[in-house]
């Protein structure tokens, strides 16, 4: 075999060049199939595409939270209002669960120490247990029929959206563009009366390749 | 001549793995579905460990299907759900896919579905939440769905969809998304006497009329199948493109009869008195496949007139470079490399209809009977005590495959 160089007087041949790129090219991909796991910090804020996501939960949960403990009643009230969850309801066009939102935002009201709330989805089991207390248990243990505490305000909101995408045009990348929107609102049990709202919104743009591997 | 080794064996090689791209079991199951055996069908299907990366879209929507024929609601919605994930992915258009097919032929590609098909996952998977009674979600599918029928580059309609988009929305007391879903439907199906009061019980909203609903969502017959069709360009040039054709199935319409089930004479039962209903033809998706298809074969057969001339540029290469045989040899290649991609949703019905019923509240026997073109019956299903309570809707769903 030659062996010349270009500018020192190597040359390698056609073929032998052909390899070595396949090599590289394969090389490439395949350093790339082996599956990995890291853990991530809770706090960093990591998007894999333009749809609802855990740090959008965590951001508007913060946000609602924050909002009912800065404004009336509860930040009128000296003692603890009691409160039930009535829901979200979801109207957006994807698959939210919307009961981890409100579970969020009641874990950091309860934790604040400012409002109390009751075990809503739990209720029948809650009966069960204090009809099979009845004659059954000692009378000091004994739960009474009629020593629930009842609800001052309902908690409850709608979580919607609106989803645009870039106009149809020859182009490499496809934008789309969506927009969420939290309302919810404490409503005064005897009144009926709004007596808290506050909405909160999450914009966020999306740039996705049309071409690829 | 070495080339020639380097191409044959490149040729041979896309010839196995074109020819290698079968989903095992779903060819079985689909018989299977179709003879009426769904338990053996669903056994078939889920016997499948794997499906291979580029069916696996088909794969799930099969097997979706068949778990929702059969009343599996949420393995039906598991396998959907999926199958509508992997479709996001699919929007990227892969070059090296690309490339690969241009010259050899469509079965290289990842199955995307056909637009109507992919309609239909978030239609169907809407269906199983509404059996589920999680409305928010059969909302949420119903949404989807819309929004593909509104990307579609195809002029075609659903309006089995559109109902029961309207229907959900009405559910959720979105009573102006419910009317403009149901309006849609009347344009496309002036003929369904029940449509008026549809849109004219949304126009006045929630209003207590002391009645409840039956919805029978009635599914017939087979989905037309596709099948290769060869163009010969003389004097030795072949390309084959794939087609629509219908099968045979003698269903052509239902009846639904509802009998209040009650131990009194009739007019002590409440008021209950029994009732039919026709159902009404929504979708025609045999009429849908077509159209597609028509619209889309001047796009094919570009391209197949694109591929053609590659591969006799490469053929011409080979031949000048090797020899006149080499450069045969090439194009025979070439040539039993042509293949049309007939792959499609074979589990879907015919037809989409749909029967509506106001009911006094109370318990009744719903039977559904799948008639022939000369209205003899072919089969029954029958619900037995379905629960009709006041503003409240009942779903019943139901297939003949005859």
């Amino acid at each position: 075999m030659v062996v010349l160089c270009h500018r020192e007087g190597f040359k390698m041949r056609r073929r032998d060049i052909l390899f070595f790129s396949l090599l590289s090219v394969s090389i490439f991909f395949f350093a790339g199939c082996f599956a990995h796991v890291r853990p991530v910090d809770e706090k960093t804020s990591t998007h894999y595409d333009e749809r609802f996501d855990y740090v959008d939960l965590k951001v508007l949960s913060e946000r609602m939270a924050s909002s009912i403990l800065s404004g009336p009643p509860v930040a009128e009230r000296t003692d603890r209002p009691v409160v039930v969850v009535y829901g979200i309801s979801n109207r957006t066009s994807e698959h939210i669960d919307t009961k981890a939102l409100t579970d969020s935002i009641r874990t950091r009201l309860v934790k604040s120490g400012k409002v109390r709330f009751l075990n809503e989805t739990q209720r029948e089991n809650i009966e069960r247990e204090i009809e099979t207390m009845q004659g059954k248990v000692s009378p000091k243990t004994q739960v009474k029929l009629g020593s629930q505490v009842g609800a001052e305000y309902m908690l409850t909101g709608t979580l919607s959206s609106i989803e645009k995408e870039e106009m149809k045009q020859v182009r490499l990348h496809k934008k789309s563009l969506f927009y969420y929107k939290l309302t919810m609102e404490l409503t005064d049990i005897k009144t009926a009366l709004i007596e808290w709202t506050d909405e909160q919104e999450i914009i966020r743009e999306a740039d996705r390749p049309l071409i690829g591997w | 001549m070495r080339r020639l080794s380097f191409l044959v064996l490149l040729l041979a090689g896309i010839f196995l793995l074109v020819n290698g791209c079968a989903t095992p079991g779903l060819p079985g199951s689909r018989n299977l579905f179709y003879k009426g055996d769904l338990e053996e069908a669903e056994a078939r299907v889920e016997s499948v460990r794997r499906a291979r990366g580029r069916n696996r879209v088909l794969f799930l929507m099969e097997r979706g299907l068949i778990y929702h024929t059969n009343d599996r609601y949420e393995k039906s919605n598991r396998d959907l759900l999926e199958a509508a994930r992997q479709l996001e992915t699919l929007e990227t258009v892969k070059v090296a896919e690309q490339t690969g097919s241009f010259f050899s032929n469509d079965l290289l590609l990842t199955y995307r579905g056909e637009p109507f098909e992919r309609v239909l996952i978030h239609t169907y998977s809407a269906l199983n939440f509404l059996k589920l009674r999680k409305w928010e979600n059969a909302l949420v599918e119903c949404k989807m769905a819309l929004k593909e029928l509104e990307r579609s580059p195809f002029s075609y309609s659903q309006p089995f969809t559109n109902y029961l988009a309207g229907v959900s929305y009405e559910i959720m007391d979105e009573y102006d998304d419910a009317r403009i879903e149901y309006e849609k439907v009347l344009k496309a199906r002036p003929d369904i006497p029940f449509l008026k009061h549809d849109i004219e019980r949304v126009l006045a909203g929630r209003k207590s009329s002391g009645r409840g609903e039956l919805i029978c969502f009635i599914q017939i017959g087979k989905s037309s199948i596709k099948v290769p069709f060869e163009v010969f360009v003389p004097p030795d040039k072949r390309f084959v493109l794939p087609e629509y054709r219908s099968r045979n199935y003698l269903c052509r319409r239902a009846v639904v009869a509802v009998e209040p089930v009650c131990s009194l004479p009739v007019p002590s039962c409440g008021g209950q008195m029994s009732v039919s209903s026709e159902s009404y033809l929504l979708t025609d998706l045999e009429s849908v496949a077509g159209k597609v298809m028509k619209e889309r074969m001047e796009k094919e057969i570009a391209r197949e007139v694109a591929r053609l001339a590659a591969k006799e540029r490469i053929s011409r290469e080979v031949e000048r470079e090797s020899s006149e045989l080499a450069g045969d040899i090439t194009r025979i290649g070439f040539m039993l490399l042509e293949s049309a991609d007939t792959r499609s949703w074979q589990t879907l019905p015919a037809k989409l209809e749909v029967a509506r019923l106001s009911l006094e509240p109370g318990t009744y026997g719903v039977r559904i009977r799948f008639l022939d073109a000369k209205s003899r019956m072919l089969e029954e299903s029958f619900f037995e005590q379905v629960e009709v309570n006041p503003e409240k809707v009942v779903f019943l769903i139901c297939r003949s495959v005859l």
